[in-house]
């Protein structure tokens, strides 16, 4: 008895096929990504709904543009460059920049890696989530995206000086966050940083 | 208190342990939002190309009255282009060919034709053969004497040759000579009376043609010295006005 198995394509047949307007390989597409870029837009987001939007414009935007990929580099860097543009560009009129004074911490000093070892996936996204949209951006682009912080400054708009003391300001609330979800390891730390 | 090259170091392993517990996040995606996103891409394709293009009569098509129009100028230029072209010094050719009405007032014929002599010293041998049926003898002649009218300054030398009134006969006999019959038809016009004419010199055999072999027909009311003082009077005329006198062989 013969099996009917699903035609496979190559990366480069898909993007041919979305070059030319094709809805079934658009949507080959979109199943193939969608779950990345969602995890993109979801960090860049505030909340789950804004994450949906953002995914939607930006697969649009791929669409749209899918002429312009000249084969230079990953295709799924080019993609993800898309969304993170997209999400930059939604969050740049909310974005509030603050410039942290240098007196200021810039690491909680009850915060252990064994904290985030501990913490879920989802907890970590909320928590990320939870930042201003200033913080959240440059956390994003510096920690996750591997930006520098001359690239952040050029694509935001600002400073050099700005991008460090936004990352560690968002650093540091990111740290206390994550000991405030679980209290005990705030009570444990102490101990362990006075047997350093 | 915690040093800066510490400090570094734990943000350093802070930012490690972030970027390495995303980097395989995968979120269920919603499904209803490859609806959402196929019914925009729809939408915008939609917008871009419009689904039928109607057929619709150009607002800016030329009416037909104003091709009409255009043709009527087109050909009007071309006629008139054309005949400059063929000949192109007569001036007084488009004159000639007016048709005038056919009940003319012989009186007018008469008044007119005291400027014809000019014209007609010069044909007389070549058409006179032709001259007993002019084709439009009435009509011509006083466009023609009317053009040579106006260049002529001496009204007195065309009373010599004014039929007396009421001598239609004198006049008509004399209008063969210049009839557009004999401007229009070139052809019948011989060679050589083109010549003579083309050169101020040739009025002198004009006038000798005129003396040795007058026109029975048409000067039989007047004798042989009429008709020298009338030539004599006219080459005085024409080495005043040496223009008309260039331009009556070319008028041919």
């Amino acid at each position: 008895m013969a099996v009917a198995t699903k035609p496979t394509y190559s990366e480069q047949d898909i993007i041919e096929g979305c070059v030319k307007g094709d809805r079934k390989f658009q949507e080959l597409l979109y199943h193939t990504y969608s779950s990345k870029m969602f995890s993109v837009c979801l960090r860049y987001a505030n909340e789950y709904a804004t994450a949906e939007d953002l995914l939607q414009e930006g697969f649009v935007k791929v669409f749209k543009n899918m002429e312009k990929f000249r084969g230079e580099g990953s295709f799924e860097g080019w993609i993800r460059r898309i969304f993170v543009n997209n999400s930059i560009e939604h969050f740049r009129k909310k974005a509030n920049m603050y410039v942290v004074q240098e007196t200021e911490a810039l690491t909680y000093e009850y915060y252990d890696d064994n904290a985030l070892s501990k913490l879920m996936k989802e907890d970590l996204l909320k928590l990320i989530q939870s930042l201003s949209s200033g913080y959240r951006t440059i956390f994003n682009l510096y920690v996750i995206e591997g930006y520098s912080h001359k690239e952040i400054a050029v694509m935001l708009g600002v400073t050099e000086g700005t991008s460090k003391s936004q990352l560690a300001r968002a650093r540091y609330l990111l740290q206390k966050k994550i000991v405030d979800l679980m209290p005990h390891m705030k009570y444990e730390l102490p101990d362990q940083e006075a047997s350093i | 208190m915690i040093s800066d090259k510490n400090m570094e170091e734990r943000n350093d392993a802070f930012d490690s342990a972030i970027r390495e517990k995303m980097s395989g996040h995968e979120p269920v995606v919603p499904h209803a939002l490859w609806t959402r996103i196929s019914a925009e891409l729809n939408e915008s394709e939609e917008v871009a190309t419009p689904a039928m293009p109607q057929i619709v009569p150009p607002a800016s098509a030329t009416p037909w009255w104003r091709v009409a129009a255009a043709a009527a100028v087109i050909l009007t230029v071309g006629a008139a282009s054309l005949l400059f072209i063929l000949q192109p010094e007569s001036e007084n050719m488009t004159a000639a060919a007016k048709p005038a009405g056919k009940n003319a007032p012989a009186a007018t014929v008469a008044t007119q034709t005291p400027e014809t002599p000019q014209v007609a010293v010069a044909l007389t041998p070549a058409i006179e053969k032709k001259a007993t049926t002019p084709v439009v003898p009435k009509t011509a002649l006083p466009a023609i004497s009317k053009s040579v009218a106006d260049k002529a300054p001496e009204p007195k030398a065309t009373q010599i040759v004014t039929p007396a009134a009421g001598d239609n006969d004198a006049a008509l006999a004399s209008a063969p000579a210049v009839s557009p019959a004999s401007t229009l038809d070139m052809g019948n016009v011989p060679a050589f009376s083109l010549k003579r004419l083309s050169s101020p010199e040739s009025l002198n055999d004009e006038i000798t043609i005129i003396k040795s072999a007058p026109s029975k027909k048409k000067h039989h009311k007047h004798n042989g010295d009429e008709e020298t003082t009338r030539v004599i009077i006219l080459n005085k005329k024409f080495e005043s006005q040496p223009d008309i006198r260039y331009q009556l062989p070319v008028r041919f």
